[in-house]
């Protein structure tokens, strides 16, 4: 259905890479031995050094002037390649007109004379010489909090350290430059003091700010060094991301927007010197004391946010509560981890939950539009007093199946959103398939490296086309593979797949048997048969033309048209069917007694089983008189019933009867009993009533294999006569009767044949009866010795010696 | 034209989707069970007439009724 579906609405698909603003970062590459001309220089530098959350905030403000002959605009500053890649969110606007928004800036690969890499600020306009500027520039530096001592009690307080030079990295010279340091708290055991820098104590303390200068550095050479380093008391978790994978997932038929994240979390503080005590993490929580580890996250939800899930490696995590929104306010998310993560501790988790669609999606403006606009929040996360860094993050946007013609941007406000500028993040479209998708969603992924949770108020907006028949391709897809099955099932309904009309073609399996068992004279067959017997192999099909023996033409059909009581005329006239007519052996025994053996006593498949064997003879010997009649497989029916009985139409002898008529009727070709003696059929004139009536346009004929005498010789029997004649239909003296001399003599048998069983049954009878029935019965055999009409052997053809044909 | 101006200039028209999320599930059980009677009916009685009269719509009604049942579950395609 995948293929089918793929074939037919793939015509219909947009190409997913129709996005205009998508972006691959890309830094410059400068030469060898480059240094940034000595066009400016920093009349005033003021750095703000946060060291309150995990992470290092610095803003450094500084007032820039043009020192050359022209303008300029391109202003560097330089960081030690190892910092380089830990700097996230970097951001420069003029300081005096934040709203202005920020400026470009492009990053470059390190320079192999001094290692250094370097932000290449692009001001927005050239600044003309001996003007100035003011840069409000914006920074986190992560990872570079180190704890110290390195591995703590599980109770103790934690210490971090950080080292950074007295002179801020600058291309340029500065004439004054000082930097602020402010801590989470006054526990600030070990600082630098520098000596000479300037006049009076440096570092000037207060409270839990601490100011380094104002330097005068004038005459200082750019690049100058003067390592400082502190230390203060950070008795909090240091929450590392190393990982961040969050999706939004758009749901236009869900009217949903269903939001995941996936976190690899570390805590990059000091690690424990000791086995972690539960018994001890029990009393320092029970004493909600400070510590190190990560005890538990909040995180804050927009409103009408549904259905939060928290789950880790091993499963759903209940250690957490959701306090859902009132009206307007937000929802808050607490996460509980399974264990107390302490420093070099690991542990990742995924939490989810569902928005309605209708905060975050709107139809563009416009008549019968087919744009929409996202807008969400890029970065949410938890929201934690001592700060989270993301080493990496990946946002994907799951658009719709179908959507095209993606386009991004990143919100930018007065103030810094913690992102890099939009030509830093990296942007692409792809498909992803998943639940009902034929072609796959298209995906807007976004990667950004080294951001912290400053970045959390940061949105970003998506504009993207979907048309009605991308909106209709999932439930079409259902409907045109359900339709498929539909139609398959009606075609393959109308396939005739009966064996019966199959075999049309072919040759029954019953009558390579009965070719094998009785064979024929070599004279009586043709030369092809032998061949094919002797192999055993399939007949091929040009043969398959039934054979009959030389000088034993088939019979006609017993209808001869001069009677009417078998009317199918339109039968006789149309094609005969090849396989012949439908022939049933038929014998009968009146009892379980009514056998050969006189001493010999038999059960009922005894019986039956002789009866087959007397059948296998008649089976011969009519084969031997009539030649094989076609090709359709012989029945036999065995009977133990005592004679003069009916065998009703619905009983299970007379429905076989009945269905050898059926097929001979559906064949168009006639049915033939072959009758194992006078007595092989039944002697019910009404069971043959009820034969012949329904079936009246199938030719019926009996063949008779009985004794006149010895040997035993067929009587070919008209049916329909016989049962026309006790139907009373036509006389005894009929033409067509007296004409049919077989069919006469089986009339004259039935007719005789219940007063014999009278006379055999009820022996005590008068003497004039038993001579009346004694000429009746020599009249019989009177018609056996004095047939006029039989021509009477030849003596002189009969060979003595000669074996005697029958048996 | 900025893309937050177009958000701006859309706020007139917020995303309505086709059906709420409140009666996802008895549409979709609906159609569904809808489409399980034709297809049924159709099941006894395999004509084209039947492909026509109760197929078809048994084939919609399951695709449209698939789409809004997988959304009441909680899978939003």
């Amino acid at each position: 259905m995948r293929f089918f579906t793929a074939t037919v609405l793939g015509l219909l698909a947009p190409s997913l890479c129709a996005a205009t603003n998508l972006t691959t970062p890309s830094r410059l590459d400068l030469p060898s031995g480059f240094k940034p001309p000595q066009v400016f220089k920093n009349t005033n530098l003021v750095r703000n050094t946060n060291l309150e959350k995990s992470y290092v905030r610095e803003t450094v403000n500084v007032v820039v002037e043009n020192v050359d002959k022209k303008p300029q605009n391109d202003y560097y500053i330089p960081f030690s390649a190892e910092v380089f890649d830990r700097i996230g969110g970097f951001e420069v606007r003029d300081k005096k007109a934040p709203e202005k928004g920020r400026f470009n800036v492009d990053y470059t690969e390190a320079v192999s004379s001094d290692g250094n890499q370097y932000f290449v600020i692009h001001l927005p306009e050239p600044l003309a010489p001996k003007s100035q500027v003011t840069l409000g520039i914006s920074y986190s530096v992560l990872s570079s909090l180190s704890p110290l001592p390195a591995t703590i009690g599980q109770a103790d307080k934690q210490y971090l350290t950080y080292s950074f030079s007295a002179y801020m990295p600058s291309a340029y010279t500065t004439d004054t430059q000082k930097t602020k340091l402010k801590f989470p708290s006054t526990n600030v055991p070990d600082y630098t003091t520098t000596d000479g820098l300037k006049s009076g104590s440096d570092p000037e303390r207060k409270g839990a700010t601490y100011t380094y200068g104002p330097y005068n550095t004038a005459q200082v050479a750019p690049g100058t060094e003067h390592p400082i380093t502190v230390r203060y008391e950070f008795t909090k978790p240091v929450i590392t991301v190393n990982l961040l994978e969050r999706d939004l997932e758009v749901s236009h038929w869900g009217g949903n927007l269903a939001t995941e994240e996936r976190y690899w979390l570390r805590n990059n503080g000091s690690e424990l010197t000791n086995q972690f005590s539960r018994v001890e993490w029990t009393f320092t929580s029970y004493q909600k004391a400070p510590t190190s580890a990560v005890r538990e996250l909040a995180y804050p939800l927009l409103p009408g946010s549904v259905d939060p899930y928290f789950i880790d490696d091993i499963g759903n995590v209940s250690t957490s509560r959701y306090r859902p929104s009132v009206g307007r306010s937000a929802g808050s998310l607490e996460l509980k981890p399974r264990y107390p993560i302490f420093g070099g501790w690991n542990y990742s988790f995924r939490i989810g939950w569902n928005n309605n669609l209708a905060s975050f999606l709107r139809r563009a403006a416009g008549v019968d539009s087919d744009s929409y606009v996202l807008k969400a929040p890029l970065i949410e996360g938890p929201k934690m007093a001592e700060g989270i860094q993301y080493e990496r993050v990946i946002v994907r946007v799951v658009l719709p199946e179908g959507a095209h013609n993606v386009r991004f941007e990143i919100l930018e406000g007065a103030n810094s959103n913690g992102l890099p500028g939009a030509n830093h993040i990296h942007a692409h479209v792809s498909s992803l398939k998943t639940y009902m998708d034929t072609l796959g969603r298209t995906t807007l992924t976004l990667e950004v490296d080294s951001l912290t949770d400053e970045a959390r108020d940061s949105k970003f907006v998506v504009t993207y086309d979907h048309s009605m028949i991308d909106a209709l391709r999932k439930p079409l897809t259902i409907f045109a593979g359900l339709l498929t099955v539909f139609v398959a099932a009606w075609g393959i309904g109308k396939i005739d797949v009966s064996i019966k009309k199959r075999r049309v073609q072919g040759i029954s399996p019953i009558d390579l048997y009965v070719y094998n068992v009785f064979s024929f004279p070599a004279s009586n067959v043709p030369s092809k048969i032998p061949v094919i017997f002797k192999s055993g192999s399939l007949l091929p099909l040009n043969v398959l033309a039934y054979w009959q023996s030389p000088n034993k033409p088939r019979p006609p059909p017993v209808d001869d048209n001069t009677t009417q009581d078998s009317p199918s005329k339109v039968n006789l006239s149309s094609t005969r069917n090849p396989l012949g007519p439908v022939v049933v052996f038929i014998a009968r025994a009146s009892n379980l007694t009514d056998h050969s053996y006189p001493k010999a006593t038999m059960t009922a498949g005894q019986m039956h089983a002789y009866l087959r064997s007397l059948l296998v003879i008649t089976l011969a010997e009519h084969r031997k008189r009539f030649g094989v009649l076609g090709l359709r497989p012989h029945k036999i029916q065995t009977i133990i019933q005592p004679a003069q009985t009916r065998i009703s139409a619905v009983s299970r002898i007379g429905k076989y009867l009945a269905m050898a008529l059926e097929e001979a009727r559906a064949s168009k070709t006639e049915c033939i009993f072959v009758l194992h003696g006078w007595d092989g059929w039944t002697t019910d004139k009404m069971t043959i009533a009820e034969l012949c009536e329904p079936f009246r346009d199938v030719p019926l004929s009996f063949h008779v294999y009985a004794n006149r005498g010895t040997p035993r010789e067929f009587f070919e029997v008209n049916g329909h006569k016989v049962n026309a004649y006790f139907r009373h239909t036509v006389a005894a003296d009929d033409p067509a009767i007296v004409g049919d001399r077989s069919t006469a003599l089986f009339i004259r048998m039935l007719e005789v044949l219940p007063t014999l069983e009278y006379a055999k049954y009820y022996p005590v009878l008068s003497a004039a009866e038993r001579d009346t029935l004694a000429k009746y019965d020599k009249r019989i055999s009177g018609i056996y010795e004095h047939d006029e009409l039989e021509v009477p052997p030849k003596l002189e053809d009969a060979k003595p010696g000669a074996p005697r044909p029958g048996v | 034209m900025s893309l937050n101006e177009v958000w701006e200039a859309a706020s007139a028209t917020p995303f309505i989707p086709l059906i709420a999320k409140d009666s996802q599930f008895s549409v979709g059980f609906n159609l569904l069970l809808l489409a399980l009677v034709t297809g049924t009916l159709f099941g006894l009685n395999r004509s084209f007439l039947g492909i026509v009269s109760l197929g078809f719509p048994a084939a919609l009604a399951s695709g449209f009724g698939a789409v809004f049942m997988i959304c009441a579950a909680g899978v939003y395609v």
